[in-house]
């Protein structure tokens, strides 16, 4: 990772320079006997500058190759980490946590309360059906990102009791306006995990969607206890993972004028603001 | 009488288990069961288990609050005897390991009558015993901690506890206070009165003296380099010294050069 090529080669050049220097002094005639003490000196600096000039350039061609090395192994590994990204993305929509989870509540409510398993279930589908979907292209609607929210939304509200509330706001005009898949899922689903599972008692999440500017503007809120509470129990790996995965998205899709920020709600929780430009063709209106 | 208590937040999935729990219960071995009323967190559950001292008890482990494990971790810091504890978890394949590890008994989610039975029927000795449950639920609860902080550190973050690095830093932004992961940031840089936070394309201020910062941030992650400079380690890409033997570090996200200094040329000296 870390080397030193620039200077190592001008030490080697200076080496060579004080040891043809040393042995030209001491031993007064080491190379041409014709010449007498002042011009072995000369001949001493002259050998040593041009030793160094060889030594230093090579060694400065050396730390170029090196760099250009660098740069393509690092172009690599970003196809690389893109790649696993994308293999991510898949696995975590569905995830085995919720999806398990949310079969026990099926199963618990089939013989007693059948209309709410039945529900589930069709929650369930609309979900798994949406994630399936997402995977496949390279953009979706608004409006089909938030039906995909909506339908976790619905899950996890059977399966927190009241203990869940949530609101989405969209502006007029934005239900048509494209997007990439799954950017938005994922942060909701944080939302419920650090957020609102954390939280005893009843918490509610806010989904906006709306134009500022030239950007399309996503936000997720939760009032939850917040990030830095954590306890720890694998969670937070989850958590870093799928906000690490939507920045990569972000970068190589849109570079900077894409963002992902969090930010502290008030009273309490976590804001996700999600930023887009409205100008690319994956975010054109349709 | 037995009397046991359901600690799980999700209610359809408590009733369900409340339910399994009176048709696999056999009073013959396990004597007359009397269930308590169900506990929706981790608080409620520690709550309950000191008041009402159950005999045995069926402890989910993601509930809000603390965590399943933390409620028995904390019911072994107090001199109370200990009842006995069944975890009970969705499908996560770490956590099972970790139970397996731990010879902990658990219940996977959905949970089967079969497997209840069969659970019960190991739990009737140990119900039935006079030694207290502390002793094998302490090592297991310790072999459940090592199991799951091993797999979080495979997974890429801290262990829990108290020593546990930083991992976003509270930015003020007039109003509003911003929440970066501080593996963005590229380096720290001490100003007069704030620390300068530096990520790839920002520089945020901070009113956390740099020294503060430094005993919560990972050592193994950001290095202090100089008396006011902290740098991320994965933005290192380069250390070259100059004629006065200093380093001067070339940074992978930024484009400007940051000098160690002579008391930090050690880190860099076998690289």
């Amino acid at each position: 990772m870390i080397s030193k090529p620039a200077s190592r080669g001008a030490n080697i050049g200076s080496l060579w320079f004080s040891l043809l220097l040393a042995s030209t002094l001491l031993h007064g005639e080491p190379l041409l006997m014709l010449l007498n003490a002042p011009s072995t000196l000369v001949l001493g600096v002259t050998f040593g500058i041009i030793g160094y000039l060889i030594f230093g350039t090579r060694s400065r061609l050396l730390a170029s190759e090196l760099q250009v090395a660098l740069l393509e192994r690092e172009q690599a590994e970003q196809r690389q980490r893109l790649l696993s990204t994308e293999l991510k993305l898949l696995q975590a929509q569905i995830e085995p946590h919720f999806l398990f989870n949310t079969l026990s509540n099926i199963q618990s409510l089939i013989h007693h309360e059948p209309a709410k398993a039945d529900a589930m279930l069709e929650q369930l589908t609309v979900l798994l059906r949406g994630s399936l979907a997402g995977t496949r292209r390279d953009s979706a609607t608004v409006s089909e990102e938030l039906a995909l929210v909506r339908a976790y939304l619905d899950i996890q509200q059977i399966r927190m009791g009241d203990r869940l509330r949530y609101r989405v706001t969209a502006d007029p005009g934005v239900a048509s306006l494209k997007l990439p898949p799954l950017l938005l899922q994922p942060l909701v689903e944080n939302a419920i995990s650090h957020g609102i599972e954390r939280r005893p008692g009843p918490g509610t999440v806010h989904i906006e969607v709306g134009r500022v500017a030239d950007q399309l503007r996503l936000t997720v809120t939760d009032d939850g206890p917040g990030l830095n509470a954590d306890h720890g129990v694998g969670q937070s790996a989850e958590h870093g993972t799928a906000l690490r995965n939507i920045r990569e998205r972000l970068q190589s899709g849109y570079g900077d004028r894409a963002g992902l920020r969090l930010f502290e709600a008030q009273p309490q929780g976590v804001r996700a603001e999600l930023a887009l430009p409205l100008d690319e063709p994956g975010t054109a209106p349709a | 009488m037995t009397r046991v208590l359901l600690a799980d937040d999700e209610p359809h999935l408590a009733r369900r288990l409340r339910r399994l729990l009176e048709d696999c219960w056999d009073a013959d071995t396990l004597g007359p069961l009397e269930l308590l009323t169900d506990a929706a967190d981790g608080d409620a559950a520690l709550a309950q288990i000191l008041g009402e001292t159950p005999d045995l008890v069926f402890l989910d482990i993601r509930m809000p609050g603390i965590s399943g494990i933390d409620v028995v971790r904390r019911l072994l810091e107090g001199t109370e005897p200990a009842p006995v504890v069944v975890f009970v978890t969705a499908y996560s394949d770490y956590a099972v390991a970790a139970f397996e590890a731990a010879a902990a008994d658990y219940l996977l989610k959905p949970v089967s009558a079969e497997r209840l039975r069969a659970c019960l029927h190991r739990l009737s000795d140990r119900l039935g015993a006079a030694t207290p449950a502390s002793d094998s639920l302490r090592t297991i609860v310790d072999e459940l901690r090592r199991a799951l902080s091993e797999r979080t550190r495979e997974a890429g973050t801290e262990p829990s506890g108290p020593q546990r690095p930083l991992r976003w830093l509270r930015v003020g932004l007039g109003e509003r206070t911003e929440l970066l992961p501080v593996e963005d940031i590229v380096y720290f840089k001490s100003e007069q009165k704030y620390t300068s936070a530096v990520t790839a394309t920002r520089e945020y201020l901070l009113r956390t003296p740099l020294k503060e910062l430094q005993a919560q941030l990972d050592p193994d992650a950001f290095w202090q380099i100089h008396r006011g400079t902290i740098v991320n380690v994965a933005d290192i890409v380069r250390a070259e010294r100059d004629l006065r033997g200093r380093y001067l570090l070339s940074l992978r996200r930024r484009p400007e050069t940051l000098r160690a200094s002579q008391t930090f040329a050690h880190l860099f000296r076998q690289m």
